[in-house]
């Protein structure tokens, strides 16, 4: 599905992030605490990515006993396509490589 | 059964007592579809909970309010068990309820008004139009009354239900239940303002609301008399449960299917 809107830094720091383990999986509040992100801003864009067919996701299959199976994240090959699209504008623009208008250093390590 | 929910059981017994001596209709009207709810969700509550924590609370009741969501290869994914599984994982209390405030924020997201105002406000002109098409049919000769408080309960029930269904989200039929309950006491009022001017104009004693006989001084009087805000508010108190018990039962619905 085509993108409408610019991405935010949160959904970049997403993407990236997800980008630099592409093969393995990555949970919800894996990424929270890894970005210094709330669970308000990374689900949001979880669920956008997913929609778009960006993500895939999967169930955990043998979880510890005594707790639920947890829900896990990677990015698709179209996701991984926007990741490299993502990569090249902030090499293109010098001005993504800094914060980018986020405040936490976490969110702006994911950009390098 | 814990002094504290003892104390609630008793409160809400109480208040019942009370608003049964001052209006009995109400009490009916409310209490038949909360009594079936309340019944049905602690029954469907299961054994060994009673440890749960704010955060699982806040968390499960923001995933019964939502429904599952498609992902792009058609899939649901139910959002819901994801962030319930994930706060099972975390230990600290208030990292708990920082995420469970996060992840219900994310479960609710943005009200989806477009879709319930545009079905609410097709709701109220229809049964406006409606309304007035009886009156001016002549089939309203006992007065409107019954019609638009009989009527719309239905209406809403199905609204509630069939959103609730087709969308598998609690929270649009409720949103565009309630919704559709408000644009329809709009319709009913300006129907009721329209038609008043009318029965007033072809016969000046006769109440609009129920055909008795009422001496009006003047048609504001006839249409004051039958929109009068406690007219609106005794309709909005019989109607209000029943989009609520609709979204439920048509979530319900969707859930055994």
């Amino acid at each position: 599905m085509r993108r409408s809107r610019k991405p935010t830094p949160q959904t970049i720091a997403v993407v990236l992030a997800l980008a630099d383990n592409p093969t393995g999986w990555s949970h919800g509040y894996q990424l929270c605490r890894r970005l210094g992100l709330k669970a308000g801003t990374v689900y949001p864009i979880l669920m956008r990515l997913a929609e778009r067919g960006q993500l895939e996701t999967a169930w955990e299959t043998d979880p510890p006993s005594g707790r639920p199976a947890r829900h896990l994240y990677r990015l698709s090959g179209e996701g991984a396509r926007f990741a490299a699209e993502l990569r090249a504008a902030a090499a293109a623009s010098p001005r993504v490589g800094r914060s980018g208008g986020a405040t936490r250093p976490a969110l702006g390590a994911a950009y390098r | 059964m814990t002094m504290r929910r003892s104390g609630w059981i008793v409160g809400a017994l109480a208040v019942a007592l009370v608003l049964s001596m001052i209006a009995p209709g109400v009490v009916i009207v409310l209490a038949v579809p909360v009594a079936v709810v309340g019944t049905v969700l602690v029954r469907r509550r299961p054994t060994g909970h009673q440890d749960r924590d704010a955060a699982e609370r806040l968390l499960t009741a923001a995933a019964t309010l939502t429904g599952e969501r498609r992902s792009s290869d058609g899939e649901q994914v139910d959002w819901g068990a994801a962030v319930r599984a994930e706060l099972a994982t975390i230990t600290v209390p208030r990292e708990r309820r920082r995420f469970a405030v996060g992840a219900a924020v994310a479960l609710l997201g943005k009200p989806q008004s477009r879709r319930s105002f545009v079905v609410a406000a097709a709701v109220a002109v229809a049964f406006g139009a409606g309304v007035v098409g009886v009156s001016r049919a002549g089939l309203g000769d006992d007065g409107l009354g019954s019609v638009t408080m009989l009527l719309p309960p239905v209406l809403l029930f199905a609204i509630g239900y069939l959103c609730a269904r087709s969308t598998r989200s609690l929270r649009f039929g409720l949103e565009t239940g309630v919704l559709a309950a408000l644009t329809t006491l709009v319709a009913v009022a300006v129907a009721y303002g329209i038609e008043a001017a009318h029965w007033h104009h072809l016969a000046p004693d006769v109440s609009v609301l129920d055909g008795d006989h009422v001496d009006f001084d003047s048609t504001r009087a006839a249409v004051l008399d039958a929109a009068h805000p406690v007219i609106l508010l005794v309709h909005l108190v019989f109607w209000s449960p029943w989009p609520l018990l609709g979204a439920w039962a048509g979530r319900q619905h969707q859930g055994a299917a």
